[in-house]
């Protein structure tokens, strides 16, 4: 770039000045270019959340990539916004796979929030390397819709490969991680910071999430949504099939 | 016509001797030294392929398999009797004579050489007697040859009731060969008790002075079917032969197993994948032929370990026993020398597997987790759990995807159980119980391990129930609430749409929380409940994990009280409580001394 500013002599044939038509254009070969990389990146998964379609750029999220959720750790609803787009990827039957490794996970929970148990596989692995391996080897299995996970610290190489798993296999990675990870470097496609805002006397969850990164987003910008309506959440025993059963 | 031998073995397996309406119990079982273990069992025509037999009667079955191709039994109490098809056979053998002395030498041959395999201790006083006098060694094989299944087992089982004709008996021992339509004058001159019946319809009978099967038949059928139901003519007619009665069929054993004795011993990991590919290939070959595919694999590494070692290896045994579970246990062979030491994989599998490169890659999972206290000297692989192969479409190129998102999940199961242990990765059932941390269970998906009597007794249960299991190929797993009956699924989930929304996180155990306002506390928390309250300046503090939450609003209570049965009753009122910076807590009072426990987060 700084060869290109270098040449002091004003140049004859001053280019036209930028139509937003030629942006656009310029934007889509962009877009293209980008798709060339990774094989997943022209599905997109619905986030199960009308308004934060609307607010991410490819009108929800790429599937076959990691999603961050930045969340304080009591009580935020972050999980709960994830389960929402988890439900959604794993809508063909495909199980949704829980690393587990503090062993607190609910099931009912989720069933309460359209996840049957049939789809969940639970695994509790007990040290860290075996956390980031166990999410690495779901995440490039064809076969599993949706990955959750709170690998808390990630090092550059396995965040890296975490993420090229996640496009073999085409599934989200949905992980949850403390605020404080906000510093760090990130390979995920999409990364959000959910923070719970107090609501009203209804039970339903407001949070406020600011899209941090996100390919085609420009800038950060923020969203306040309710969740929890409780006539979509009861609709875990609609038939799914057992997946585990022959 | 039919010829079918029975052979009566009342030694293999605790037998019951029968003799004219004398019932004694007599425990046999010791008397061979293989033991019959706890599989005795009745047998029944649904569910025969799943029942275990005594394993001395199926390596009795594979002892008569020679002399026909039809071995089996058929329903009785005891299965102490194995019923042989000798029809249009025996001619191969000399007539039935030479066949029965054959079949008798035989048997005689199997058990001197199950004696001598090292069970002289647990003789019983019966054997004793055999052994000392060798010409009634054949006594332990009685028998008969009739022209009915039924005809044959109630001749063999009365064989020493005496009276029967001098030219019928043949052979060193008791045993009766009933010509060709003879069978039901034989049978009309013995008790009813031949004819396999309920104690209870016997002892009816016998109250009514019924005692012989010719007096029985002399009976009208029309009023014994009325009074004692449609199985004792079924009996009458199966042994008189008017009925067929089928043989159910005692399968092959099949073991597949290989094993290599290293001429020069190795602690290197490459020559112990190469060896294990070696045996792997064998087992996979075998398990191909027989149209199956290994559900659990053992493997056994002999090491030497030098005296210095010892020491060593104990501290190894006992570290990969404490963090892999009963997964990887290290033995010390106490048989052998003391210097030798046999550490066992074991790997459980999702779906049945018969491809050697799939398996060599999971066994290397826990290779390279093994650290090995010596040189290896032999190394064992055995499928110790197989199950039958659903047909794949074989693959033209081994570089080709391997089709299919289930094939693709089952090797994920199996990659994650080799690494984690088969205690890590679970499925979930849902259960109608109030209590929260007892509403779901975890399922293991793959088969538990051999040392986990748990275990065992899930793996006996499926092979009893005959019911393909809820997860994967051939594995056995409780039948869970939601398969068992479509009624009991339901009943679940409307135990579930009644109840409120559930936290995401569920502590382990709930942790009780400090108030920070005597004054006003938690037991505020109900008036909270009311919109009007929520204004109020003071709000109810407490303080958890060294943080201060204000509680700004709950929904509640939601009365849990339950388990009394269980000796564990518990009484709950839950509160949803949201704090002042939105976050929302699961928390509750307990009943009886009001104190209060968080015990969920709605993350």
């Amino acid at each position: 770039m700084p060869q290109d500013q270098a040449p002091p002599a004003p140049d004859p044939h001053p280019p036209p000045a930028p139509s937003e038509a030629v942006l656009e254009t310029l934007r889509r070969r962009l877009a293209r270019l980008e798709k060339l990389y990774s094989r997943n990146s022209n599905t997109v998964a619905a986030t199960g959340c009308a308004a934060l379609d609307q607010f991410l750029p490819a009108g929800g999220f790429p599937c076959g990539a990691l999603i961050e959720f930045l969340a304080p750790d009591d009580g935020s609803g972050a999980v709960g916004l994830a389960l929402l787009s988890a439900r959604q990827a794993c809508r063909q039957g495909k199980p949704l796979v829980v690393v587990d490794r503090a062993g607190q996970f609910y099931p009912p929970a989720a069933a309460c929030l359209g996840i049957s148990p049939q789809q969940l596989l639970i695994v509790q692995p007990h040290s860290q390397a075996d956390e980031h391996w166990t999410i690495n080897q779901a995440l490039r299995c064809t076969g599993v819709g949706a990955v959750l996970a709170w690998p808390g610290t990630i090092d550059h190489r396995s965040f890296r490969r975490l993420q090229l798993a996640a496009e073999h296999g085409g599934g989200l990675g949905l992980l949850i991680r403390p605020p404080s990870a906000r510093r760090e470097p990130s390979w995920a496609q999409v990364r959000l910071a959910v923070e719970p805002l107090p609501g009203g006397t209804s039970r339903k969850r407001r949070l406020r999430i600011e899209l941090l990164r996100c390919r085609g987003a420009d800038g950060s910008r923020t969203l306040e949504v309710e969740l929890g309506d409780e006539k979509e959440v009861r609709q875990w025993h609609i038939p799914s099939p057992d997946i585990f059963a022959t | 016509m039919k010829r079918i031998l029975c052979l009566w073995l009342p030694e293999v397996c605790g037998a019951r001797t029968i003799g004219l309406g004398v019932h004694a119990n007599i425990q046999h079982a010791a008397s061979f030294g293989v033991g019959c273990g706890d599989s005795v069992q009745v047998a029944n025509p649904q569910g025969s392929e799943q029942q275990s037999w005594p394993e001395t009667l199926q390596q009795l079955a594979e002892l008569c398999r020679q002399f026909s191709p039809t071995v089996g039994v058929i329903a009785a109490e005891l299965p102490d009797s194995l019923l042989l098809d000798v029809t249009g056979s025996s001619h191969l053998f000399g007539g039935e004579r030479a066949l029965v002395g054959g079949l008798v030498e035989q048997i005689a041959r199997f058990v001197a050489g199950n004696r001598v395999a090292g069970n002289l201790a647990n003789q019983s006083p019966r054997c004793a007697l055999t052994r000392s006098a060798p010409q009634v060694h054949g006594a332990i094989a009685h028998g008969a040859i009739a022209d009915t299944p039924g005809g044959a087992w109630a001749v063999a089982h009365w064989c020493t009731a005496g009276g029967w004709p001098a030219e019928w008996l043949c052979g060193p021992g008791r045993f009766v060969i009933v010509p060709p339509g003879h069978t039901p004058a034989a049978l009309r001159r013995l008790p009813i008790q031949a004819l396999r019946l309920e104690a209870q319809t016997i002892a009816m009978l016998t109250s009514l002075a019924v005692r012989w099967i010719g007096q029985l038949e002399a009976l009208p059928r029309s009023e014994l079917a009325a009074r004692f139901g449609q199985q004792l003519l079924d009996r009458l007619d199966q042994a008189l032969g008017r009925l067929e009665e089928p043989i159910l069929p005692l399968r092959p054993m099949m073991r597949f197993a290989a094993e290599l004795a290293l001429c020069y011993p190795t602690s290197s990991r490459e020559h112990l994948e190469a060896i294990l590919e070696r045996l792997l290939c064998q087992v996979v070959g075998q398990l191909r032929e027989a149209g199956c595919g290994a559900m659990q694999l053992r493997c056994h590494l002999r090491c030497t370990s030098q005296h210095r070692a010892i020491a060593y290896s104990d501290t190894i045994a006992s570290t990969t026993a404490s963090t892999m579970g009963a997964r990887m246990a290290s033995t010390m062979a106490s048989g052998d020398a003391a210097d030798t030491q046999t550490l066992r994989l074991e790997l459980g599998l999702f779906e049945p597997l018969c491809d050697a490169a799939q398996l060599l890659q999971l066994l290397q999972l826990q290779l390279e987790r093994l650290r090995l206290p010596g040189m290896v000297t032999a190394v064992h692989l055995e499928a110790a759990t197989t199950a039958p192969l659903a047909n794949q479409q074989a693959r033209l190129f081994a570089a080709e995807p391997t089709g299919g998102d289930r094939r693709q999940l089952a090797a994920l199961v199996n990659r994650l159980c080799a690494r984690l242990g088969w205690q890590a990765v679970l499925g979930v059932r849902l259960r109608p119980e109030a209590q929260p941390e007892l509403a779901f269970r975890y399922v293991p998906l793959v088969v538990p391990s051999l040392e986990d009597p748990k275990g065992t007794a899930q793996r006996q249960h499926s092979q009893r129930s005959g019911s393909r299991p809820a997860f994967g190929g051939g594995t056995a797993f409780p039948v869970d609430v939601h398969r068992a009956a479509p009624g009991a699924g339901v009943q679940s989930r409307a135990v579930w749409d009644e109840l409120s929304i559930r936290p995401l996180r569920l502590l382990r155990q709930p942790v009780a929380v400090e108030l920070c306002f005597a004054s006003h506390g938690l037991c505020g928390l109900a008036a909270l409940a009311t919109p009007r309250a929520a204004e109020g300046a003071l709000l109810p503090q407490f303080r958890w994990r060294g943080r201060v939450y204000s509680v700004r609003y709950a929904w509640g209570p939601e009365r849990i009280e339950t388990g009394w049965w269980r000796g564990q009753a518990i009484g709950r009122d839950y509160y949803q409580i949201e704090t002042t910076t939105g976050c929302r807590l699961w928390i509750f009072r307990q009943l009886g001394d009001g104190r209060w426990f968080v015990h969920g987060l709605f993350d």
